[in-house]
């Protein structure tokens, strides 16, 4: 396949970037996006010019390192997919492909591809554990939970936090990163106790990262690689609403 | 929790912005549903027509009408200061924007509800100086005849046009208005907001056809 790629390239955070247009040609359809990047970095780097510079981790779409902004969509093309995980085969022979950060006020730009989402490890650190005094091992089955709460924690447990509802919300809004955690542990009998404060202080940590608001309008839903469900962010205004009047 | 801190909280703005959405969609309705008896006709006076004698009952009724008019004003300015406040916050959280975006679920009306709720913050302005206040059209206003008023207002084809212009906008925003106010408020369960697209659909079809109705049946002679 032969591809033309428009990739952003950014020197550093406070610097000015720009689209760049690169030919690559050979690509196998089977390598995925990850891969067709990796060849495109060892031609520049024969050339003498700098590597593009982007996220990756475990390539087999668990981690939640890899971003990217592919043709105006988080991931790419493919419905619950990560970047790592979408192949060249999903695009045609020919294809230009364009290739930015993800974009938000409270993910800066570090370098071309690389964005900083340390707002989502502050807004964990706010509120999205479980507090525990360490013992024994509890035993099996001692802590009862429903099934349909340990399906319904468990789907949210699956959020890898890569930051894609982020990136394609047109508020660049946290929300359903934030509702996916706080649905996780709040289902769960552990995760009760601390249930009331977690969504106050989650949410405000959220406002204080300069994400946007919710507007309802979908996107994130329809682009989250694990496919959380956009419920959790009503559930989320009800509980932060209950709290804030009990407190 | 001092208001302050509640201010800051976006999710708070949001239930203000449903709350207050909601309000005004219930107004509406009853709005409506008094427009729409332009089609009862003319009676043998104009004291005897039907919409004249609403016009006069709620007159009549200060309590109501006030009632009323203070609930809505209320709600008209914390819906426009939330919503303000909640897009400004909403477009410094982007500051540089894509070169490509693409949309993958959001349609028109989810993305355009601060250009068509300020489009109808002008409308209500003008309505309200036209049909209420009488200050524009003054040779068309007929005050305490509303049937006449409205009658020789919608018989120009350029008012009657800017009156549907502004109910399309109306749709769009109360397509999307209506469930994203039903979500905000907690309706969270994919089947129950599947029906909840489905009432905003209807609800916003309701309340604009039957606005339009008017001036469609003023223009085609129905209403004479």
């Amino acid at each position: 396949m032969k591809i033309h790629l428009k990739v952003w390239r950014q020197s550093g955070p406070n610097q000015k970037g720009r689209l760049e247009d690169l030919e690559v040609k050979d690509v196998s359809p089977d390598s995925s996006f990850l891969e067709m990047l990796d060849v495109v970095n060892e031609g520049l780097e024969e050339r003498g010019k700098e590597p593009i510079v982007f996220d990756h981790d475990c390539r087999e779409g668990i981690c939640g390192a890899c971003s990217l902004n592919i043709n105006g969509v988080p991931h790419g093309p493919d419905r619950q997919t990560t970047t790592c995980q979408l192949h060249m085969r999903s695009f045609k022979d020919g294809d230009t492909i364009v290739v930015e950060p993800f974009r938000a006020r409270a993910f800066p730009v570090i370098k071309d591809l690389m964005v900083d989402r340390s707002a989502f490890d502050r807004i964990i650190q706010a509120g999205g554990y479980v507090s525990v005094s360490t013992g024994g091992v509890p035993d099996a089955n001692g802590l009862p939970v429903a099934k349909d709460d340990a399906d319904e924690a468990f789907e949210n447990a699956a959020c890898i936090g890569c930051g894609a509802c982020v990136a394609t919300c047109k508020n660049a809004s946290a929300s359903l990163f934030v509702s996916a955690k706080l649905s996780h542990l709040r289902l769960l009998p552990q995760g009760k106790v601390e249930a009331k404060t977690r969504v106050l202080n989650m949410t405000q940590q959220m406002e204080e990262e300069g994400f946007g608001a919710c507007t309802n309008t979908g996107d994130c839903e329809a682009v989250c690689p694990k496919g959380i469900a956009m419920k959790n962010i009503s559930s989320m205004n009800v509980d932060l609403i209950k709290s804030l009047l009990q407190s | 929790m001092s208001v302050c801190t509640l201010w800051r909280s976006s999710i708070v703005k949001k239930w203000l912005v449903a709350i207050t959405g909601l309000v005004m969609v219930g107004f509406l309705l009853g709005h409506m549903a008094g427009n729409l008896q332009m089609f009862l006709g003319r009676g043998p006076s104009p004291e005897a027509t039907k919409i004249n004698e609403y016009a006069a009952f709620l007159k009549a009724n200060p309590a109501l009408l006030w009632g009323t008019r203070i609930v809505l004003l209320f709600s008209v300015l914390l819906h426009i200061v939330t919503t303000i406040s909640l897009t400004r916050q909403n477009r410094k959280a982007r500051p540089e924007s894509y070169a490509l975006r693409a949309s993958v679920a959001s349609n028109l009306a989810s993305r355009t509800m601060i250009f068509g709720g300020l489009t109808l913050l002008f409308y209500i302005i003008y309505h309200l100086l036209h049909f209420t206040l009488g200050c524009v059209h003054q040779e068309l206003f007929t005050y305490p005849d509303v049937y006449q008023t409205v009658l020789s207002s919608f018989q120009i084809p350029l008012i009657s046009g800017v009156y549907i212009v502004a109910q399309i906008a109306l749709y769009f925003h109360l397509v999307h208005g209506i469930s994203s106010a039903g979500e905000t408020l907690g309706v969270s369960h994919p089947r129950y907001r599947e029906c909840l697209n489905r009432i905003g659909i209807a609800t916003a079809t309701l309340i604009c056809g039957g606005f339009i109705s008017i001036p469609v049946g003023v223009l085609t002679g129905l209403i004479s």
